[in-house]
């Protein structure tokens, strides 16, 4: 087997075991559960996203602050912000 | 007319999912594109790079796998590591199996095409066909902007591209809106239930971003997802409980 394949194997077994087996678990959750899945998991979830990109994209620190807050006050929708602070990340 | 509006529901499923993922799904092509053209470095063949996009389908993983071509590691080390930089989307299936095809294949199918910036795309309220849809055209994008990666190695030098312009930077600036726009809606939400103050919810994000970066700080980059995500999840139980 050549390391290619050793390492889409690894990368195909880890989606399996991250991504398809947790998909397909089929329990019947309590109300309660329910509500920690689209409240509490989600807000988690989201502002771990948020740090993470802010920890690797330090280089870009104004760049994201602009998407911040563009994003924060809705202000000129998903592309036209991408763009904007693409531009910032690459004058800067 | 409850039938009328559910056929033209889901008549208007697919364009309304393509119109939301279309510039994510630009947004994550430089990504796989950089990607195709280090494979083709590395001396990898063009199958080899449709194979690890398709069944691989992980920035972060594929990247990091990269170095271990002309090194010589065992299949267990290679799972260790990818699995250490994924175990995120435990979570994010778990959270996301509700809005999935009840079929078992396509359920698999469809967790498998799971990743960050679909997450992000994503509403709890989203039909089946507007998941698949978003999942299908972010899944195919990346795909296919590996292989052009790969086919553009000699003509475009992408690789010293992306020394001098932040290609990563478009795919990390859609995600941290969506998420931003995700928190914003599930705030709302959570306000109009729990009739919680804007004093206490800017609190309690203001703790919540203190928690994450104390545990990024800690543990690093690749090893804080998940106890970061149980933290702030059980957190937030906390907050809106009391």
């Amino acid at each position: 087997m050549t390391n290619q394949a050793l390492i889409i194997s690894a990368l195909f077994l880890t989606s399996i075991l991250v991504r398809v087996v947790p998909s397909l678990v089929d329990v019947k959750l309590p109300a309660n559960c329910h509500r920690f899945l689209n409240g509490p998991l989600p807000k988690a979830v989201f502002i771990t996203f948020a740090v993470y990109i802010f920890y690797i994209e330090s280089a870009n620190l104004l760049a994201l602050l602009i998407v911040g807050v563009f994003a924060v006050f809705a202000l000129p929708g998903l592309v036209f912000t991408t763009l904007v602070g693409c531009a910032v990340a690459a004058l800067l | 007319m409850t039938s009328i509006r559910v056929y033209a529901a889901s008549e208007n499923a697919v364009p309304m999912g393509l119109q939301r993922a279309f510039p994510v799904a630009l947004a994550v092509a430089p990504i796989s594109a950089l990607f195709g053209a280090l494979a083709h470095q590395a001396d990898w063949t063009l199958l080899e790079v449709i194979l690890i996009s398709a069944f691989g389908f992980t920035g972060s993983g594929q990247f990091a796998a990269l170095p271990f071509t002309s090194e010589s590691v065992g299949l267990f080390t290679l799972l260790l590591l990818t699995a250490s930089l994924n175990c995120r989307y435990i979570p994010l299936a778990i959270a996301s199996t509700d809005r999935l095809p009840k079929a078992k294949i396509s359920k698999a199918i469809a967790g498998h095409m799971l990743g960050d910036e679909a997450f992000a795309t994503e509403r709890a309220n989203d039909s089946v066909t507007v998941v698949l849809t978003i999942r299908s055209c972010i899944f195919a994008s990346w795909v296919l902007s590996g292989i052009a990666g790969y086919l553009m190695a000699d003509i475009l030098p992408i690789a010293e591209i992306s020394e001098k312009l932040p290609l990563t930077f478009p795919a990390s600036a859609v995600l941290l809106f969506l998420c931003i726009s995700q928190l914003k809606a599930l705030t709302k939400k959570s306000a109009e239930t729990n009739q919680s103050s804007y004093f206490l919810t800017v609190v309690a994000f203001s703790l919540a971003i203190f928690i994450a970066l104390a545990l990024i700080s800690l543990i690093g980059p690749i090893f804080f997802w998940i106890p970061c995500i149980a933290c702030l999840a059980v957190f937030f139980w906390w907050v809106d409980k009391t």
